[in-house]
């Protein structure tokens, strides 16, 4: 039975298998490539000296600063979180572990939109804890810190969600071996259980990271979008776009393509890693 | 050193694992743990090595309570069913692992380490895989490689669990031999989970029969395998075969019993279903009239009476009074 289906679809007319090869192609190009070039035609659209300087803009530096951090504060956190939740999860059995990995996708599940609007009835001038952090002086919401929380709760399941399949498939077994061989634990923690990860723990921050960047929705309503203050990348392109600036907005898209593009490279690489560990063990 | 369990229970939501378990091992004996999976014979042996901890009793090793001592300061060598060699780490460094965990005082010199390491590798006869990863090894191969990372760190209790479950049974033979040797020449206290009778018999000096959380019988192959203390441990250390003779079930092993081509007295016709030479020995299973169980009589290769036996033939039999 699977040996025929099998000689069917290699047998398939050429012309079908051309078709599906054109389609492809098509898709490919239409969605994906065409709006990328469109993105650096557009931006270029008035020379390269205006494109770097609409890049290099004193609001767009600032944005693309903010996005920077909030990618360095909420990248590492998630990075200690999601190693920490996979580590529970995944080696420990304990009462309330089906609620923790639902709760930990819940980002995924959750708009964006809502998540920041969480935020602002929590922390906001009218929100829960409004009064104690205008008594004290803390601004969260339209400020950076706000921006931090959202970008960190969107980004949330990336790293845990990357490890815990990895972490369960490979079981406790070598952690007990390396308590029976006298490590603590924390000798454990680095000497066995890190490597064992650390492919999967680097395409978990690449994707995290990524994400980081691009956010938008959570952090468009937590910014209110003061330039030059609270603009990250993403709410930049926007404002410009509809302040009809196409150039501008193309150029400092085009800040984020780039980035972008670092991070397709280095999850790539981080992949090719993890099957070059994989494949050795077939030989 | 000798390992004493003490009134050992350790229940598993419903499930007792292990109920109320004694066993005494004494200093450089070779004991196997036998029985049918969900026995609980690995559990035990997991507690005694600290992997797990008894809801209530205790283990002693030469008269010490360890029960509350953690694993990594019980000092016992233990090898996984399946391993669990670090695979990120060379040949080298898996069995170099228990040593560099050593605190900064007690570890030694990287160049005694190396030593030690090829010494071990040699008395494995692997030293020539130093640089390899656990993945481009047989299974055979890393069984071996598991066993030089546990004896690394010296441990004066040696625990295996299932060692040579996931073997071909070629390999599996060669590592039993090579580890009773093993076993004498580095004078271990060594305990070993087996669901093979075969392999108990084989390389253990006592047998620990279990079933069900509790101990069946403890005693050398020959004295389990003679006088088996309970049907269940009759039935799990050798095939068996079941004769209604007036109301009552007679047991007799495939090789306790006497055949004859011609009526003879006392013996009882069967007919032939099959004959299968098995090597030295050959098979012969039998229909007898009034029971739906076949007869299995095992005899020697060149047995008179399996000269010209044929299927269908008819073989008169009885059980050798024992």
């Amino acid at each position: 039975m699977s040996t025929t289906s099998h000689q069917n679809s290699r047998n398939a007319p050429s012309w079908a298998r051309l078709a599906l090869i054109i389609a492809a192609w098509a898709t490919f190009i239409v969605f994906l490539v065409l709006p990328l070039a469109i993105v650096l035609i557009e931006a270029l659209k008035m020379g390269v000296a205006h494109f770097f300087e609409s890049m290099l803009e004193a609001d767009a530096i600032s944005a693309l600063k903010l996005t920077l951090l909030a990618v360095a504060i909420s990248v590492p956190l998630n990075l200690v979180f999601g190693v920490a939740a996979a580590w529970c999860v995944s080696k420990h059995d304990f009462y309330g572990k089906s609620v923790l990995i639902t709760l930990i996708d819940l980002p995924f599940s959750v708009s964006p939109i809502i998540a920041g609007l969480v935020y602002v009835l929590l922390f906001g001038a009218q929100g829960f804890f409004g009064e104690w952090l205008i008594e004290h002086d803390i601004q969260i919401i339209f400020a950076v810190p706000g921006i931090v929380l959202a970008t960190l709760f969107v980004t949330v399941p990336f790293v845990a969600r990357e490890l815990i399949p990895l972490m369960q498939q490979q079981g406790t077994q070598e952690e007990e071996a390396a308590r029976l061989l006298g490590a603590s634990g924390w000798q454990m923690f680095w000497h066995v259980t890190v490597p064992n990860i650390k492919w999967g723990l680097m395409y978990g921050v690449v994707l995290c990271t990524a994400r980081a960047m691009g956010e938008f929705g959570a952090v468009s309503v937590v910014s209110g979008h003061i330039r030059g203050f609270t603009n990250t990348l993403p709410l930049h392109v926007e404002i410009l776009y509809n302040e009809y600036n196409h150039v501008a907005a193309f150029s400092v898209a085009s800040l984020l393509l780039i980035l972008a593009l670092i991070m397709l490279l280095l999850k790539q690489w981080s992949e090719s890693r993890i099957n070059r560990q994989l494949n050795n063990g077939d030989e | 050193m000798s390992i004493e369990v003490r009134q050992v229970h350790k229940q598993f939501g419903n499930f007792t694992a292990l109920n109320n378990i004694n066993l005494d091992i004494k200093a450089g004996e070779l004991v196997a743990l036998l029985g049918p999976s969900g026995c609980g014979k690995t559990t035990l042996l997991r507690i005694i090595a600290g992997l797990e901890t008894p809801d209530t009793g205790s283990i002693l090793f030469n008269g010490d309570d360890v029960s509350r001592r953690d694993v990594r300061k019980r000092n016992v060598g233990f090898v996984f069913q399946h391993y669990a060699l670090f695979r990120h780490m060379t040949v080298f460094d898996n069995v170099a692992f228990g040593l560099r965990m050593k605190s900064r005082r007690e570890r030694p010199s990287e160049a005694v380490i190396a030593e030690k390491v090829q010494e071990l590798l040699r008395m494995v006869q692997l030293d020539w895989l130093s640089d390899r990863y656990p993945e481009q090894l047989s299974g055979g191969q890393r069984q071996r490689i598991a066993l030089a990372r546990a004896l690394a760190v010296e441990p004066q209790i040696l625990l295996l669990d299932e060692p040579f479950g996931a073997l071909d049974a070629k390999v599996r033979k060669e590592l039993r031999r090579w580890l009773a040797n093993l076993h004498e020449d580095i004078n271990l206290t060594s305990v070993f989970v087996t669901h093979d009778q075969e392999e108990a018999m084989e390389v253990a000096d006592r047998i620990v029969v279990m079933n069900k959380g509790v101990i069946e019988q403890i005693g050398t192959p020959a004295e389990v395998y003679e006088n088996p203390a309970s049907d269940f441990v009759y039935h799990f250390l050798g095939d068996s075969n079941r004769l209604k003779v007036a109301d009552q079930d007679i047991q007799f092993r495939p090789h306790e019993v006497l055949l004859s081509q011609v009526a003879v007295t006392d013996h009882q016709p069967g007919i032939v279903r099959d004959i299968r030479p098995l090597g030295a020995i050959t098979r012969v299973t039998l229909k007898v009239e009034g029971q739906d169980e076949p007869i299995e009589a095992e005899v020697p290769r060149d047995d008179v009476n399996l000269q010209g036996l044929t299927r269908g033939a008819t073989l008169f039999f009885k059980p050798k009074a024992s």
